[in-house]
Parts: C-alpha cells; structure tokens; sequence
C-alpha cells in the first residue's frame, strides 16, 4: 500500500481520464491496490461533470483526450473553486522538454511520458498526495 | 518544268505552349501524388497509434497487474513478468518512433518549437548534452508544411547523430524574417555528407520538400568533422497557422 492517508484518515482521490477504456480500467485497479479510491473517465466531458461529485485531489490525465485537449481540461479543473487544490498529472506520448512551452507546462503539476511506470506514477502520487 | 517540295514545309509546329501545359500537368500530378503519400502516412501513423499502441499499452499495464498481484515468494515469475513489462515498453517506444517517422503529430500537438524540443530530449538521456535552440520569431504561426519540413529536417539529421559514438555537438537555431524562415543546424561528423544527400531515402525526400516549397537546401562539410546543414523556406504572404490537434 503505497497510498498516503490524509489528516481524517481517508485514502487520497484519484481521476483517471483515458479514451482507452482498457487503459483506465487497469490504472484503476493498480492505483486501488495501492489504497487509493479512484474513478475512471473517458472524456474530457465525463471528467468534467465526474469530478464535480467526486472532487479529485489529484487527477491523471491522458493528454490526447478525443473531445477535448488535455491541456484545455486541466485548466478547467483548476479554474473550479471546489477543486483549487487539485493536482494534475499529464500522461503523455510525446517527450516534453521542461521549458518548451510555460503556458502549456503550467496546466500541469507533473508531466509522465507513456508508457506508463507504475513505480514512477506511484512515487508521483506519494508525492502530491 | 516542275519545282520539287520540300518535304518538311508546312509541318513546322509550335509545341512550346503544349510542353510548358505537360510540365504543368506533371508538376500537378506529382503535387498531388505527393498529397496522396502525406495523407497515407498520417492515416497509416494514426491507425498504428490507436490500434498497436494502445493494445500495447493495456498488455503492459495487465502485465504490471501481474506482477503486482504476485505473492512475495514468486520470485521467478516476478523476474519473468518484469522482463515482458520491459519488453512491452520498448516495443511501444519503438512503434512510437515509426509513427513519429510516418506523420509528425507531435508538431500540431505541441508546436514546432516544443517538438523539436522534444526530439531533443534523448540526446539529454543518453549524452547528457544540452541542446538549446536559438530560435528568433514566431514559429507557431508557421503554414503546417513549413513547420513540418522543418521539423523533419531536424529529426532525419538527430536520427544520424543518435548512430554517433561519441557525444554528439549538436547547434541548432530557427530565425524567422519577412521573407521566410531559416533552419541551420551543425552536426558531428557521423551525420555524414553522404548521408544527408540522399542515399537514405528519408535524406531524399527531405530534399524534395523544400524543393517543392521553393526552399534552399545547403549542406557544407569544415573539413573538421563537422557538417552543416541550412535550410531556407520562402513564406506566402499570409501564412497559414498551425491547427493544432488533441494528440
């Protein structure tokens, strides 16, 4: 159990957000073996409306979403009052260079290059978490 | 008595208009050829990634499954386990790598500048060199064929300094004027001259592209291992920007 709980004693809340349904649905049952509650959307649009009930405090997001570009959905996320603390982690194919783009860097705490590292998205989520 | 004729009199014809309207006709025919192969390999490179990738990828996280959900004494099969993880990684990299060879999306989902960028990123990994561009303008506006080209340009050269072994000196700048915009790059010596005139065939059609863009395709060799490339396109008038694309 890598999953640190908070002040109350509740598990961390995690959103994945993956088109690949398969993908997701294996994030989520790695991150809730690990202790962590998670819930899984496809879409940009799902999380939006998912994250409004479920209130995130980190959420994991594929970049190349289908409907909506990941970057958009994480400035979305952050821009909500209720979710002013959520912690956002871009999960994405292509290598970023730390300082390409500040605008875009911005909408995200962490930036994880597919595939997918558990034990890097663990020690990831230990962190922010 | 009677005048011969000349045989050719009168058969004289003009094919001037007729050979310039075949050139045009070709020089249309290959445009369009050209078109057909760009669409092919974007179409090709995104069924590749929304296929191959992506079963890849979920074969590797239910391996990682796997592994995580082994009791502590399966030592044999957590090895044998973490090994088909690793392998599963490298084959997703490696199609990855033929994707980006295929259709360049990373150019419309992060810009040329970030793209390069990131192409960059594996010198870093591997060398520990650090490449900054030295870039001057703004290339996000660039046409998409522009930043395309351009973006391959860089890419085909970084593919031959990667067979480099020795740490690669690698300079890199990008200015962009009125008239166009300027790629010059400075390689090793393992980037040879040979190699970047087109006995590769990638070499080949970087050359064709800025030829069709009406670009200038410089490569000059200092004699002291070092090959430089530069590499001019003209812009229209009213460059078309990038329409950039969820990845």
């Amino acid at each position: 159990m890598r999953a640190n709980a908070n002040a109350s004693g509740n598990a961390p809340r995690i959103m994945v957000v993956d088109d690949h349904v398969a993908s997701g649905d294996l994030l989520r049952e790695i991150l809730s073996m690990e202790g962590y509650v998670v819930r899984v959307a496809h879409c940009g649009e799902d999380a939006v409306v998912a994250a409004r009930e479920f209130k995130p405090q980190i959420a994991l997001l594929d970049v190349g979403l289908p409907d909506m570009d990941g970057y958009a959905l994480a400035r979305l996320l952050k821009s909500n009052p209720a979710l002013h603390q959520i912690r956002v982690v871009a999960l994405s194919g292509y290598a970023q260079s730390t300082d390409a783009d500040g605008s875009r860097e911005e909408s995200f705490d962490r930036y994880l290059l597919k595939p997918v590292d558990v034990e890097q998205l663990l020690s990831v989520l230990e962190s922010l978490s | 008595m009677t005048q011969k004729k000349n045989p050719s009199a009168g058969r004289i014809t003009d094919v001037t208009t007729q050979n310039l309207e075949r050139v045009a006709q070709l020089t249309d025919l290959l445009h369009r050829l050209d078109n057909l192969r760009d669409h092919e390999r974007m179409q090709l490179s995104r069924e590749l990634h929304d296929t191959l990738v992506s079963t890849l990828s979920a074969t590797k996280l239910e391996c990682d499954w796997l592994l995580r959900a082994q009791p502590p004494g399966a030592a044999e099969t957590q090895k044998r386990l973490s090994r088909v993880s690793g392998s599963l990684a490298e084959a997703i990299l490696f199609t990855r790598q033929v994707i980006d060879r295929l259709w360049p999306a990373a150019v419309q989902h992060l810009g040329l500048v970030a793209a390069i960028q990131g192409q960059l990123a594996p010198l870093r990994a591997r060398w520990g060199v650090e490449v900054k561009p030295d870039v001057q303008g703004d290339m996000e506006t660039l046409p998409e064929v522009h930043a395309m080209t351009l973006y391959r340009a860089v890419q085909e050269a970084l593919n031959l300094s990667a067979e480099a072994a020795s740490p690669p000196r690698v300079r890199l700048s990008l200015k962009r004027s009125d008239k166009g915009v300027e790629l010059q790059l400075a390689l090793p010596s393992a980037a040879t001259l040979r190699d970047l005139t087109g006995s590769r065939l990638d070499g080949a059609l970087m050359q064709e592209r800025v030829l069709r863009l009406r670009g200038e395709y410089l490569l000059a060799d200092d004699g002291e291992g070092t090959v430089h490339l530069r590499l001019f396109l003209p812009l229209p008038l009213r460059g078309r920007g990038i329409a950039r694309a969820a990845p």
